[in-house]
């Protein structure tokens, strides 16, 4: 079973850092989706079966916050999993967006391992809860 | 008044940034020794009831550099040149997340703003440097020059 990864943040030098790592990370993924804000990300789940949502928080238009809000009022969203990517450090920020659901939280600057690590667990939960 | 971190604090979190993010292991320089014609900028407010504008003006060729290392692609590529400025930008954007805690703790939840991105005459602005809120550092890399320039502004 290939997963498919959405990748949210408006810098396209993370975008492509993350994906670099992701495609020599050994996962399975079969599919990279890509979105520069929040709403593209709405956007992107509506139109495609998505495993694992990567995003950032400061982002133009819609925060990786409000995103992570308006996945959970759409019920068919509100159960994929969102990894949070961000320079921001504040412990009461992670302990907010650990609330409205957010699987794991990692600051920039990330090493690649680390990415690796945290979606290769949260892939492995996913795996889980579809087969249960 | 807000109280800016020292130099000194500024110029650890800048530099451990750059070594982890980029492997580059920067040393600091005085300011009035880096007259470039011109340099790549990016600039960003931190907001938490008073506002901090972050200001990072690098010399152009330290652009390429930057996006090569962080994307593990030979500097003369097409995509480092492209990425130049993004990469500045980024940058900027793990300096203020660092800084963000620094200046209004680690219960605060701070608002980060976007990086606005600029070609901007070279010399450090003497109104800056002579502003007693601001901060300012100046950081070599094999030669190429990183200015940051932190200031207090107005409540938000």
């Amino acid at each position: 079973m290939s997963y498919c990864i959405l990748l949210v943040d408006d810098s396209p030098v993370v975008r492509h850092m993350i994906r670099k790592v992701i495609e020599i990370s050994g996962l399975d993924i079969g599919q990279i989706v890509e979105a520069s804000n929040g709403s593209e990300a709405l956007e992107a789940i509506e139109k495609n079966w998505i495993d694992v949502v990567v995003a950032d928080i400061n982002m133009p238009v819609m925060t990786g916050a409000e995103m992570v809000k308006q996945m959970i009022e759409r019920d068919f969203m509100a159960t994929t999993p969102v990894i949070i990517v961000s320079s921001e450090k504040s412990a009461k920020r992670m302990e907010e967006l650990k609330q409205l659901g957010v699987k794991a939280y990692l600051n920039k600057p990330f090493r690649p391992e680390q990415i690796k690590q945290v979606i290769g667990e949260v892939l492995r939960e996913r795996k889980e809860a579809v087969h249960d | 008044m807000i109280e800016l971190p020292s130099t000194d604090k500024l110029t650890e979190i800048v530099a451990g940034i750059l070594a982890d993010a980029t492997f580059m292991f920067v040393e600091t320089t005085d300011a009035q020794d880096w007259q470039g014609a011109e340099v790549l900028s990016a600039r960003l407010d931190m907001e938490h009831g008073e506002s901090v504008e972050l200001v990072l003006r690098a010399e152009p060729v330290l652009g390429p550099i930057l996006a090569a290392n962080l994307l593990g692609t030979e500097v003369d590529s097409e995509e480092a040149r492209a990425s130049a400025g993004d990469a500045l930008g980024e940058l900027a954007n793990m300096v203020a997340g660092a800084l963000a805690v620094e200046v209004f703790g680690n219960e605060a939840i701070c608002h980060i703003g976007i990086p606005e991105l600029a070609v901007e005459p070279g010399l450090v602005s003497s109104a800056a440097l002579a502003a007693a809120t601001c901060k300012t550092i100046v950081l070599t890399e094999e030669g190429h020059h990183l200015a940051v320039m932190l200031s207090a502004g107005a409540s938000a």
